[in-house]
């Protein structure tokens, strides 16, 4: 383990737990954007299918006394 | 086509900070009393500057909401806001862990530590506000309010505070040329006690000895832990010569002028690593650090705001 702390070692370990902390950041933001955008998508999907239908009305015009 | 080219980006955003990651470690040069310890600022300063930018950015979503009244905004202030939160807790770790290989304490009340510190309280009272409003609509109308008031707070804690006191460690003055660092006037007549940060000094005596001219400076440590006399000298062109080391840290005492007829002299803390950003591969790395740190706020920010504005959705539907 001594070896790691080496002056001219120490520098490529703190780099390489940098690097691999960086690659687990990222990876976790990659998942949990897709999972944002599926789970956004489901929502207005839903939105969508769950919005009341509009009302309609017939109009009938009638004449009076007409027969 | 639009979700392609997000996808490249966000790639291209992980190769970039890789590159930043290699080249803070292995392209910025080390630094004469600085050591590996000069590449933090490569993190340090881009994620401060990624704070402001947040939250300006929150108290603009602030506005729009208290126009339009749309919960959909507010979820974007509450999203800007909790990223420019933790870039601001990120730049203090960082900025503290320089400070504890640099001057020796990771946290020494430093007018930029304290606004910065200041800075977090009140954007914890924003989150703290909005947890403590049950009424949607009430909730949102106030904290975006508050946000407001918080966001004109910010530039003043940020910029102009660390910038109007007598003297700060913080390296306004070592790292970017132009900066203002008065330090303190002193005076054998008159005020000869004043601090550089929280280190008492003493003006004791100013005298020349050939062509250089002396002032001699007694030091008080915080809780006078330790009193030392210091001796700064400028040259026959009155330029900084010697410049003493304060007793058991890294910064330097500098004499900025001084008259030994009239009793006065002007000192100063000096951080070391003077002048980084005027070497070229430091500057350019700091100037991409910069850039990705920003893009890497803007995607956190999206993702945070979709699932907020897709809660906002629910609860809007569950409403009818």
């Amino acid at each position: 383990m001594q070896i790691l702390l080496d002056a001219g070692v120490a520098i490529y370990v703190a780099m390489s737990v940098a690097l691999v902390v960086w690659l687990g950041v990222f990876i976790y933001l990659m998942r949990i954007d897709a999972q944002a955008k599926e789970l956004k998508r489901l929502v207005l999907a839903t939105n969508q299918e769950s919005t009341p239908a509009t009302p309609r009305a017939t109009v009938e015009h009638r004449t009076p006394h007409a027969q | 086509m639009a979700e392609r080219l997000a996808l490249i980006a966000k790639y291209g955003l992980g190769l970039a900070m890789a590159g930043v990651i290699y080249a803070m470690f292995l392209v910025v040069p080390q630094y004469v009393g600085l050591g590996d310890a000069g590449r933090i600022i490569i993190v340090h300063v881009p994620t401060a500057w990624v704070t402001s930018v947040a939250f300006a950015l929150s108290a603009v979503y602030s506005i729009i909401y208290l126009r339009t009244r749309s919960p959909l905004h507010d979820a974007s202030a509450v999203s800007a806001a909790e990223v420019g939160m933790l870039f601001c807790i990120f730049a203090t770790v960082t900025g503290a862990i320089f400070a504890e290989v640099v001057w020796g304490t990771f946290w020494n009340w430093d007018p930029r530590e304290t606004t910065i510190l200041v800075l977090l309280l009140i954007y914890a009272a924003y989150f703290a506000l909005r947890s403590s409003i049950d009424d949607g609509a009430r909730r949102r109308r106030l904290s975006a309010v508050y946000n407001i008031f918080a966001c004109v707070t910010m530039p003043f804690l940020l910029f102009v505070a660390p910038r109007v006191a007598d003297s700060t460690l913080h390296p306004n003055c070592a790292f970017l040329q132009g900066s203002k660092c008065e330090g303190v006037s002193l005076d054998l007549n008159g005020a000869k006690i004043s601090q550089l940060g929280d280190v008492v000094v003493e003006l004791k005596a100013v005298d020349r000895i050939g062509e250089t001219t002396r002032a001699l400076v007694e030091v008080r440590m915080p809780g006078l832990s330790d009193i030392a006399e210091l001796a700064p000298t400028l040259d026959s062109t009155g330029a900084a010569a010697d410049r003493p080391e304060f007793p058991g840290q890294s910064f330097r005492m500098v004499l900025i002028e001084a008259d030994p007829q009239a009793g006065t002299a002007r000192v100063n803390m000096q951080a070391p690593g003077t002048g980084l950003l005027s070497n070229q591969r430091t500057l350019w790395v700091f100037l991409a650090s910069n850039i990705t740190f920003g893009m890497l706020a803007l995607w956190i920010f999206r993702i945070r705001a979709t699932i907020l504005q897709v809660s906002a959705r629910l609860h809007t539907t569950e409403a009818l």
